[in-house]
């Protein structure tokens, strides 16, 4: 039952396929069904699939009542759950961890990154979500033993392919990385280091991505 | 001698591990309301739903990063462990075919006083941050950005309000007073140890005379 003319649940869901805000999505559709008779001890488990066809941003108390034949049984409601209806969502999936560059000499560079040459680093839309804007921004690489840091434009960026000369400076502002994302869409993306003169140690960095529904404002 | 020495030295500490970690983190979410209009004496509730179909576990931070001076933004919670079977509600996907568990977090605003009707806006950050981190590299933190809109409206309510406000800070005010002077139980005691010693000072008194 869902919540079609008062506060809980007071209408069986329809039947009709496509009917408006739900509908029983199974052949036959039945909103009411039986356990069959039970003993004491007895279980029951019974499912409804249901399609949500009502309007974006709406949303729908669904529950079950049980009853009894038997007049000594008393009736008894499930709790009830909100069904809410929305457009799309924010769902992507950044498929890498980090950026490792390997072992490097200080004062070198460019230096690609491990996972360049096998276009590891992709981004994807995920189905059902909106179309996405990504923004790109990093921190500076810092040494926390020693205090020394190498700075994040030392690091650069590509989104077109696996070629130094096409890419761009990590900014600890943000960059636009692509623009209107559709789902399943991949964007796979590059990194190089050019590593200045700095002291020996494990520098470690952040690169944040951002995913925001397209056409809001950019971070 | 020492060149050479300080060059393998470079070289060893600025080695980092060869291999990428292979994982992928999921960050899915979506808002439930965007959008309130109260008036100024109310606090806006906005509902976000996060989850993560991947197998590694996660934390989630949130946090204001943009909003009017002197408003009021609650995040809760502010910070959790997200994977798979986190979450008290549930969201259908098309490339899953159960249901995934998804985490509810509330966002409370609460508008200064002061503020003259309008259209706000509050900012909201959220950082997937992966623990544990592969040493000499970059890790990689996908975010999520929300923007709330709160229209204040109803300037009678925001003129009665600043009376309550008033009116309640006048009356929290007396309270400090009244927790201020002596209670009535503990102002009969004092009257009476005063009278004891009166009586005494008096006795004393009378018999060195």
């Amino acid at each position: 039952m869902y919540n079609l003319s008062s506060e809980f649940p007071d209408t069986p869901v329809n039947e009709t396929e496509g009917d408006v805000p739900l509908f029983i999505q199974e052949s036959p559709a039945n909103a009411i069904k039986s356990c069959g008779e039970m003993l004491s001890g007895d279980q029951c488990q019974l499912n409804w699939t249901i399609n949500a066809t009502g309007g974006i941003d709406t949303g729908w108390e669904v529950g079950v009542l049980f009853n009894s034949s038997y007049s000594d049984i008393l009736d008894n409601f499930t709790d009830n759950v909100t069904v809410s209806i929305l457009n799309c969502t924010i769902d992507f999936t950044v498929q890498w961890g980090s950026v490792n560059f390997g072992s490097l000499s200080p004062n070198t560079g460019p230096w690609e990154a491990v996972g360049n040459s096998g276009n590891e680093y992709n981004i994807t839309v995920n189905p059902g979500s909106c179309n996405l804007d990504f923004y790109i921004n990093g921190t500076n690489l810092t040494n926390t033993t020693l205090g020394y840091q190498i700075w994040a434009e030392n690091v650069k960026w590509s989104n077109t392919s696996n070629s130094f000369a096409e890419s761009y400076n990590l900014t600890t502002t943000s960059s636009v990385l692509k623009l209107d994302v559709p789902k399943l869409i991949n964007v796979t993306t590059w990194y190089w280091i050019n590593v200045p003169p700095v002291y020996a140690g494990y520098y470690n960095g952040t690169v944040f991505i951002y995913g925001v529904e397209n056409g809001q404002s950019p971070p | 001698m020492a060149k050479v020495l300080l060059e393998i030295a470079v070289l060893a500490m600025l080695s980092a591990l060869l291999a990428d970690a292979v994982y992928a983190i999921n960050l899915g979410s979506a808002v439930k309301n965007n959008f309130a209009e109260i008036p100024i004496t109310e606090s806006a509730k906005f509902t976000l739903l996060f989850w993560n179909t991947e197998n590694e576990t996660y934390t989630m931070r949130l946090s204001a990063t943009d909003y009017p001076d002197e408003w009021t933004i609650i995040i809760d919670p502010e910070e959790f462990p997200l994977n798979r079977s986190t979450g008290e509600e549930y969201i259908s996907l098309p490339y899953s075919e159960e249901n995934v568990k998804a985490k509810v977090v509330n966002v409370f605003v609460k508008p200064d006083e002061k503020s003259p009707d309008g259209r706000y806006s509050v900012m909201v950050e959220a950082d997937a941050i992966e623990t544990g981190g592969t040493q000499g590299a970059l890790a990689v933190v996908p975010i999520r950005s929300f923007m709330f809109e709160i229209e204040l409206s109803g300037s009678e309510v925001i003129e009665s309000s600043e009376n309550n406000v008033t009116s309640s800070s006048e009356s929290s005010t007396e309270c400090v007073e009244e927790t201020e002077s002596p209670e009535p139980g503990n102002e009969n005691v004092f009257y009476f140890v005063l009278i004891i010693l009166i009586v005494a000072f008096s006795i004393v008194l009378y018999k060195k005379s």
